[in-house]
């Protein structure tokens, strides 16, 4: 069979070098991957100072609140940020990729967030969307939900200063009250294969979270008795948003590293899967080429015989 | 100076840590003005305005360290201090070409903020102003 010969080994081709392509993409994930990962190491030192300091203020702070009856006023600011306000209207920031070919990344993200809607009863009256990535912006734009704020083409390793914009952008919103929670919805980074989605409450802060999660070493090393400069309040009311920012950078950190591990992965299993193929082509074209080779040995040796008689 | 007594100093960043080393002397720029640590000062917080940081060294001969930061806070404590900021760039590092689009861009936008009235937009170009005026007034490119 010459033409189906030709065939396989045209297709055998093809399958190759789609191989060849998705091996190279699965590097290139993993070196980001690998980049992103040093970085979150850096960020967590930061995030872990600034919570440890911050845990420690509001703890003496409460306690100064106390002494005074509580009749003393609040920085309004920290106060927003920390107050339960009546929800009227949730905020939900929907961290997804701008490209493809990350398996599962982007349809696991969105359906947290679905499923985190349905919980709480959300539609798209009392719901506004802040969406990094375009695959997140572009369904719920499709599903005629209310999107306040798009972000696109944010570089493989975000550095701080590139997200600054929309993460102002998002406790900016939530202090103006044009919603009263702050949802995060974003995959968690477990290891390189396992991801887990998540829909957080991200605004209000809870005074509870920010004591639990402090961890114990850095406490441990605050415990000393502070001059303020200039006051208590007022440093509340410094480090208040810059631990919020801080929260929302590390979920788009936090993102960001599942997409290059969830990239990775997808690439991994298309490299296999175009092994298989090509294992399987190559039988099939050894296969032909052998029956080729049979028949052609026939014809000779029956134009022989026939020669012979 | 010369056995001047000397402490750690660390900047952290969300993007990494900019410097890690000892000192003499530490200057932060404060909302309310300049403050100083020496070694073996006492237990301090204190929030930082967008300003100029300059470590002195032991070595005499060694130029000053001098930092753009933008805001966050220093923390003074067991001899070490530890500074938390948005962002800090030694002064090698700035991007002065950067700098001066990012100036000219804040005036316009204020410029734009006065004609509209519009109260946060201008804040923040005053901000983004305070920025780029102190990335230049650090890298001693601000005439």
């Amino acid at each position: 069979m010459p033409a189906s010969l030709a065939a396989v080994k045209r297709k055998l081709e093809s399958t190759r070098s789609t191989r060849q392509i998705t091996t190279a993409m699965q590097m290139v994930s993993t070196a980001k991957l690998n980049q992103v990962q040093h970085h979150t190491k850096t960020y967590q030192a930061y995030e872990s100072q600034v919570r440890a300091i911050l845990a420690s203020l509001v703890k003496s702070h409460i306690a100064q609140l106390r002494e005074q009856d509580e009749d003393s006023k609040i920085d309004e600011r920290i106060s927003s940020l920390f107050a339960q306000r009546e929800v009227k209207k949730v905020g939900v920031l929907v961290i997804t990729s701008d490209r493809g070919l990350v398996g599962s990344y982007n349809s696991n993200v969105i359906k947290a967030t679905m499923d985190m809607m349905a919980k709480h009863h959300l539609n798209a009256d009392n719901t506004v969307f802040l969406t990094i990535g375009k695959n997140g912006s572009e369904f719920f734009k499709k599903r005629g939900m209310n999107v306040v704020y798009e972000y696109t083409g944010i570089s493989d390793v975000p550095s701080y200063t590139e997200v600054r914009g929309i993460v102002r952008k998002a406790v900016k919103l939530y202090r103006d009250g044009v919603y009263d929670q702050l949802y995060v919805s974003y995959s968690h980074y477990v290891n390189r294969i396992i991801s887990h989605e998540k829909s957080e409450l991200f605004l209000p802060i809870s005074p509870n979270s920010l004591e639990e999660e402090t961890s114990e070493k850095v406490t441990s090393e605050i415990e000393s008795e502070y001059e303020l400069e200039p006051d208590l309040t007022k440093m509340i009311s410094v480090l208040v948003p810059q631990y919020a920012n801080s929260l929302v950078y590390g979920a788009i950190l936090d993102a960001k590293t599942s997409e290059h591990a969830s990239s990775a992965n997808a690439m991994r299993s298309a490299s296999d899967n175009a092994s298989d193929i090509i294992s399987t082509l190559q039988l099939q074209y050894n296969r032909a080429r052998q029956a080729a080779i049979t028949t052609e040995i026939t014809e000779i040796t029956g134009g022989m015989t026939a020669e012979d008689n | 100076m010369a056995d001047a007594a000397t402490f750690n100093v660390t900047i952290v960043t969300p993007d990494g840590t900019v410097f890690d080393d000892t000192s003499t002397m530490l200057v932060v720029t404060t909302d309310d003005g300049e403050l100083g640590f020496m070694a073996n000062h006492l237990p301090m917080i204190a929030a930082l305005a967008i300003g100029r940081l300059t470590l002195k060294h032991a070595d005499s001969q060694a130029d000053d360290t001098e930092v753009a930061v933008n805001g966050g806070y220093v923390r003074f404590d067991g001899n070490k201090a530890t500074v938390v900021a948005d962002s800090a760039e030694l002064r090698e590092q700035i991007d002065v070409s950067r700098a001066q689009n990012a100036k000219s861009r804040a005036e316009k936008t204020i410029a734009h903020a006065k004609e509209v009235h519009d109260p946060d937009e201008l804040s923040r170009g005053q901000v983004h102003l305070a920025r780029a005026l102190n990335r230049l007034r650090v890298s001693g490119n601000l005439k």
